[in-house]
């Protein structure tokens, strides 16, 4: 079991989500629009790796540019329908941060990596991924380790795939000068 | 590597705010896909709901239990995998098979029987599923136990054995499936051919 969906006795709000977060720090916790919470497990370690390196090099790229703040699972984003999201890596302005409060940003991620994993379905992660995107996100990566693929979401509406490891993934016109190749022991 | 998933076949969460029974109750209405319990400290664990070989047993089980209660004099208290009870430590559980008998059933109001019943019952039996951690079920036999449990039967079917905890803190493991378990002084007349279990 990954994770589990649950719906609480009366809707949480974003304070009462973060606060329970932080009672059960074993695990990441999200809401749906409808109120529903989903407790999930962290990420095996195969996908954590590849999450710390783009971190990594997201953090490096963003201290030369200055532009923004690299963040990580732990923080949450209160998008406009009231969903609660923990992206695996996240960039986002300034300027967002001041609607911050520790680990809880209340807009959209500017850019935001998501993994397809064995345990998930493929739609519903396409779903979340257009989610942050109708929310106000600007570029998302969604990650299929075990395909070598990467779907890329774009704020102009289009979506493409990267078919293998091999490509160097860019930030476009977002992270303006990122780059980054996803094939091992590189 | 072993995979970080297989470890959490139940995952455990505290409540942002500790539950009353009926709380519990409710949000158990509300999550009906999950099997719920909760922990004496107020936290809640969820579990996988079962496949289909365990449902089977468990059918087996309730009832070989429920056909020799039929034939008691005074009847107990049957229930299955879902009766829920709250037992003494506040903790709320729901055993795969369980017994109440007649003089304590009789000391319940209806209302009582109707929500998580209110005292822990007489006998309990838990069935092992394969992703199940043998250690977690063996002290969950031992809460039954300080609960009040005069007698339960922790069944694995996978290496075929059944520790038997009695109300006088001894455990007894009965290996081998070709056995008979007896109700002893609790379920007197009781008998479980554990054959069915194979």
């Amino acid at each position: 079991m990954s994770a589990i969906t649950f719906m609480p006795l009366e809707r949480m709000s974003p304070s009462d989500v973060l606060a329970f977060s932080q009672l059960n720090p074993s695990l990441i916790c999200e809401m749906n629009t409808n109120g529903s919470i989903i407790l999930k497990v962290p990420l095996r370690q195969k996908y954590s790796q590849i999450a710390h390196k783009i971190q990594e090099k997201l953090t490096q790229w963003n201290e030369n540019t200055e532009e923004g703040i690299v963040l990580d699972n732990k923080t949450g984003f209160v998008l406009s329908n009231g969903a609660i999201r923990h992206p695996s890596v996240s960039w986002v302005k300034p300027y967002k941060l001041s609607r911050q409060t520790e680990h809880l940003v209340e807009s959209a991620p500017d850019f935001y990596v998501e993994f397809l994993t064995e345990s998930d379905n493929a739609n519903t992660m396409k779903m979340r991924m257009k989610e942050y995107m109708v929310n106000g996100a600007l570029l998302g990566w969604l990650i299929d380790l075990n395909n070598e693929r990467v779907y890329v979401y774009k704020n102009d509406g289009t979506e493409h795939i990267i078919e293998n490891f091999d490509t160097t993934l860019d930030g476009g016109s977002i992270l303006r000068g990122f780059n980054i190749l996803l094939k091992k022991g590189r | 590597m072993s995979s970080v998933l297989e470890k959490h076949k139940t995952i455990r969460l505290r409540p942002l705010h500790p539950m009353t029974d009926n709380d519990f109750f409710e949000f158990c209405q509300k999550n009906k896909e999950y099997v719920l319990e909760m922990e004496s400290d107020g936290s809640i664990s969820v579990h996988e709901p079962v496949g289909g070989y365990t449902s089977y047993y468990n059918v087996e089980l309730t009832t070989e239990l429920n056909i020799w209660n039929r034939k008691q004099d005074k009847k107990g208290f049957v229930t299955g995998p879902d009766g829920g009870y709250r037992l003494p430590n506040k903790a709320v559980k729901a055993p795969d098979a369980a017994w109440i008998s007649p003089e304590r059933m009789h000391g319940l109001t209806t209302k009582q029987l109707t929500k998580f019943v209110p005292i822990c019952p007489d006998f309990m039996i838990e069935l092992k599923s394969t992703t199940d951690n043998i250690r977690d079920l063996k002290e969950k036999m031992k809460e039954y136990r300080e609960c009040g449990c005069r007698l339960s039967w922790l069944i694995d079917r996978d290496s075929e054995v059944v520790y038997i905890f009695r109300a006088d803190s001894t455990v007894e493991t009965v290996v081998g499936f070709d056995k008979i378990l007896s109700g002893e002084d609790v379920l007197k007349g009781f008998e479980l051919d554990l054959t069915i279990l194979r």
